[in-house]
């Protein structure tokens, strides 16, 4: 898989795009990323906030994240490597579920509702938590999850069945969002 | 045991990690930041609001620790002749709440998915814990410190009421009654024990107002839609702040919020 990471060089974050492009191959080709895909990781180290997104057209993807999503939380300007396989395998799931025809057809991702995010985000971290034997933080994604679908015993359910689930698709989600 | 005790030293296990405030006031990012690129108001329509509020719980849980730490040496560290015997009971009081806190941030934390030490801590808190004038230290712990305390619990109340969660916005709650008594204590020291002395009831406001400056912090706490924190007025004059000092913490941090560089913590 081609992988390209710009910036080449961090000059305000301890940041390595060589790194980042390793760890966005290993990932891509964990939760099935298509070997024939491009994929670019445009990072904004001006940023310290965590907001990212995945573009996708054709077989090329463009993730674009800003800093603080690959920042170590516990280390100023630092990156994490464990915080970083997390970010990236959540993008990339959604990446392979929006090149999977089974999945279904979903919106780009900045037309979708916060309520979509937090659903889909539990479906694609769910799996990558059981492929890559990793804790991805369940405890954190379920809040995220019950503050957009409501601190109820039903969202609670949706929860799990996103979480645990694999092979949904994109009515699936939307099911979960009421939609 | 050693007085006066440095921030430095606090004991800490290992899920611990500390970040030095200068390093957050001078990250080079800041310069960067956009206009309307601000963290914003605490509020469920953020889209980074789960973050927000789990990295804002962390920081009220170690906060607690350090107002704990805070009053407990008020405690030792001055004798009868410059603390009354009756203030230091009473900052003994305010350690079993601020413990008791301190258990209920962990646990709030854990409700929230949040583990400890999952964020860096800042020692900003304790700092204001450490002049050696009893009284500068009673309105550095107990006005500014717990005002800043009183702020906070009313911004996760009010974010908890906002996204329905009933645990969040109950435990808050009791914990915002306790940080006004705090504060009632504070300012009825400061006025018993500067009675007969108002250049030292002067001085002591003034250190008052540096620290509400710093905890601030460029638009952290104020009135304005763009700050996580908002300043809970009603709270306030519950606890014995008047009006006219409200004004000047609003309009302190409001000027602060205008410099550039500005980067909340949350």
């Amino acid at each position: 898989m081609n992988v390209t990471v710009a910036p080449q060089a961090f000059s305000l974050v301890a940041f390595d795009a060589g790194r980042i492009a390793a760890l966005a191959a290993e990932v891509a080709a964990l939760v099935g990323v298509p070997d024939d895909v491009t994929v670019e990781v445009d990072v904004d180290e001006r940023s310290p906030f965590g907001k990212t997104s995945a573009l996708v057209s054709g077989r090329s993807v463009r993730l674009i994240v800003e800093g603080g999503a690959l920042e170590d939380p516990q280390r100023l300007r630092q990156f994490s490597d464990a915080g970083a396989r997390l970010a990236l395998g959540r993008l990339l799931y959604r990446v392979a579920d929006r090149f999977d025809p089974a999945f279904g057809d979903p919106p780009a991702d900045a037309d979708l509702t916060m309520a979509e995010h937090a659903a889909w985000d539990a479906y694609c971290l769910g799996r990558y938590a059981r492929r890559a034997g990793v804790d991805s933080g369940e405890g954190r994604r379920r809040y995220a999850f019950r503050i957009r679908h409501g601190f109820t015993d039903a969202a609670d359910q949706a929860f799990d069945r996103l979480w645990h689930g694999s092979d949904l698709t994109w009515s699936d989600i939307q099911r979960v969002c009421g939609v | 045991m050693r007085k006066s005790f440095p921030a430095e030293d606090l004991a800490r296990d290992d899920r611990f990690r500390r970040a030095r405030t200068e390093d957050r006031i001078n990250d080079p990012r800041n310069q960067f930041l956009p206009e309307g690129r601000r963290a914003g108001r605490l509020t469920p329509e953020r889209p980074d609001a789960a973050h927000a509020a789990r990295q804002m719980m962390h920081g009220i849980f170690v906060g607690e620790i350090q107002a704990l730490e805070g009053a407990g040496r008020t405690v030792w560290d001055f004798d009868d002749d410059d603390a009354p015997f009756a203030l230091k009971l009473d900052m003994a009081r305010q350690c079993w709440d601020e413990a008791r806190h301190t258990e209920i941030s962990v646990k709030l934390g854990e409700w929230m998915g949040t583990e400890v030490g999952e964020f860096a801590e800042t020692t900003f808190l304790y700092e204001a814990a450490c002049n050696p004038d009893p009284v500068l230290r009673l309105t550095g712990v107990n006005r500014a410190l717990e005002g800043l305390a009183i702020d906070v619990f009313n911004t996760m109340r009010e974010f908890g009421q906002a996204c329905g969660d009933p645990v969040l916005e109950f435990c808050e709650d009791w914990m915002l009654a306790d940080e006004v008594t705090h504060v009632k204590m504070g300012s009825d020291w400061l006025r018993r024990l500067t009675e007969s002395d108002p250049g030292r009831r002067e001085r002591a406001l003034e250190f008052q107002r540096v620290v509400d400056k710093l905890f601030s912090f460029r638009g952290f706490r104020g009135e304005g839609d763009d700050s996580p924190v908002q300043l809970a007025r009603t709270f306030r004059r519950m606890a014995g702040f008047g009006d006219a000092e409200i004004d000047t913490i609003a309009a302190d941090a409001e000027t602060d919020s205008q410099q550039e560089g500005w980067k909340a913590p949350v």
